[in-house]
């Protein structure tokens, strides 16, 4: 029989764990039904080891004793303190990784020894040999270490070929890179990649939050952002309204008995047109095109003087 | 002596003697008889010899057969572990993908649940203002209603979760537990406990002992401390 070789995704804020079945990957799922895992490791109240969600539930409580976007320490020296104890970077990652590892053998029936985990396309060797070491005290054999654009360029032109090159735009919750990727006679290579580790999908949420309190301030007179209930629901209905967006020309975003204001409810009930929301993102938007056109020039530079932000 | 007498007589000699030959005849064989015994013990013995060795091909082929039949029933035994456990796995997985296809349904169930309790709550909450004792009585009467109303309706939904064993997770009081809520924001109180939920923001549930969806609630922190490793 052949040994399963896992897929990790080990992101910034969410991590992943998929396997190539059938023809297609496959991300699997925790016995909650979950696919995505929150890159988050935290010690609980009574000592106990916490990730991914968990961990992530207590981040406003304890935010001493959670850590969050390890990823951006990979390679260094550093050490994180948690909860009285010094750990490195990758023991951190390692945590994670372990608990994937845990996700695949519970999904699959069957145990995970050998990985392959993605890295940005601008980790240095360091923080490459970082990602391995993680992966290694996870107990797992890392059979290769790809860069994520290569990953995405796998998937989508997997059956391709004739030789071509690729821009691979990848916009994730907090990160944004943009990579062009060269695929000639099997070979995959990243040939240049630029980006923004502080800009993602929740600064667009962030922006349709924004406009919502707006709203309330204009049209009900009331401010509801030192209302956390509110602020919840109204953060709820901004992402709902976003993903809406993607393929409807309107959407409405509507709340119900938000907040209540001299015994007198106050509801929330506006229209925003996909027109207003670009208007809205025009600069992050701005911002992911000047990465491309920096990607797209560097190709013809040497590699040496690609940079990211 | 008479004739007829004389001929009774004879005749009876004649029987006796007759049935004396033949008394002799049984009783000591003859020496072909015994060269015939003595053939028949011998065919008795080689047919003894082919029996025996009829029992033991017998023997041997109700063996074989016996352990054929223990290696077929071997094979069916695992065959039949190997289907228990497919069908283990076949229902653990049926039940998986029950609950994948009906979880996002009953979100949306619960979603309605929050709006129509959040509807229900300020209203309920609220104490009668002056300008209600002014009111036209006809007007109060139908507001009762209509929150009557609301009120069997958010019911009637508790049952309908409840059938499916979907209950509320209950957090307020109780200390905190990330596992089954998400701290989205914090009270100081020098007084209090550290991590006490004061407050469900949004309330949890549970389907048949496993997170539904998690709380939302606000916790009790003694003082507020800086360091938070991001």
């Amino acid at each position: 029989m052949i040994e399963d070789i896992v897929g990790i995704d080990l992101g910034t804020t969410n991590s992943e764990i998929a396997v190539y079945r059938d023809g297609r990957p496959e991300v699997l799922m925790d016995e909650l039904g979950r696919k995505i895992l929150p890159s988050v490791v935290g010690v609980g109240e009574t000592g106990e080891l916490l990730v991914g969600e968990d961990a992530r539930n207590q981040f406003v409580l304890y935010p001493e004793r959670t850590i969050r976007s390890i990823k951006r320490q990979m390679g260094s020296n550093d050490k994180v303190h948690l909860a009285g104890s010094e750990y490195t970077p990758q023991e951190i990652s390692a945590i994670i990784l372990k608990r994937l590892k845990h996700i695949a053998e519970q999904s699959l029936g069957r145990p995970v020894r050998k990985a392959v985990i993605t890295v940005p396309a601008y980790f240095s060797d360091t923080q490459r040999q970082a990602t391995r070491e993680a992966g290694e005290i996870a107990g797992l054999e890392v059979v290769r270490i790809i860069n994520e654009p290569t990953a995405a360029a796998l998937v989508y032109e997997a059956a391709q070929h004739q030789g071509k090159r690729i821009l691979v735009y990848d916009l994730g919750g907090g990160t944004f890179d943009a990579s062009v990727v060269r695929i000639e006679a099997g070979v995959v290579e990243v040939i240049s990649s630029h980006g923004n580790n502080h800009l993602g999908g929740d600064d667009f949420d962030h922006k349709i939050v924004e406009h919502i309190l707006d709203h309330l301030k204009i049209k009900q007179g009331v401010d509801v952002s030192d209302q956390p209930k509110a602020m919840a629901r109204i953060l709820r209905s901004a992402e709902a309204a976003k993903k809406h967006l993607s393929d409807h020309p309107f959407a409405r975003i509507e709340e119900e008995y938000l907040a209540e204001t001299a015994g007198k409810p106050i509801h929330l009930a506006l229209e925003l047109s996909r027109e207003e929301y670009e208007g809205m993102i025009a600069p992050f938007i701005e911002e992911t095109l000047a990465a491309i056109h920096v990607a797209l020039e560097s190709t013809s530079r040497p590699r040496s003087t690609r940079s990211c932000w | 002596m008479d004739e007829a007498i004389r001929e009774k007589l004879l005749s009876r000699f004649v029987a006796y003697l007759d049935g004396l030959e033949h008394d002799e005849s049984e009783t000591v064989p003859t020496v072909a008889e015994e060269t015939r015994e003595e053939a028949d013990l011998f065919s008795v013995f080689v047919e003894l010899a082919g029996l025996r060795s009829e029992v033991r091909t017998q023997s041997r082929l109700v063996k074989e057969a016996l352990d054929q039949f223990r290696g077929v029933f071997d094979t069916l035994q695992a065959s039949h572990a190997t289907l228990e456990q497919e069908l283990k796995r076949a229902r653990a997985e049926a039940h998986d993908r029950e609950r994948v296809l009906l979880k996002p349904l009953l979100l949306d169930i619960i979603d309605v649940r929050d709006r129509l309790a959040a509807g229900l709550k300020p209203t309920m909450a609220a104490s009668p203002r002056w300008y209600e004792r002014f009111r036209r009585k006809t007007k109060r009467e139908a507001e009762e209603a209509w929150r009557e109303g609301m009120g069997m309706t958010l019911r009637r939904i508790d049952k309908l979760l409840a059938d499916r064993r979907i209950v509320a997770s209950e957090m307020v009081g109780r200390p905190f537990d990330p596992r089954l809520a998400t701290a989205v924001a914090t009270i100081e109180d020098p007084a209090a406990a550290d991590g006490i939920v004061v407050e469900e923001v949004r309330p949890g549930f549970l389907w048949q002992g496993e997170l539904l969806r998690p709380a939302e609630v606000i916790v009790t922190r003694r003082h507020v401390r800086n360091g938070a490793n991001t």
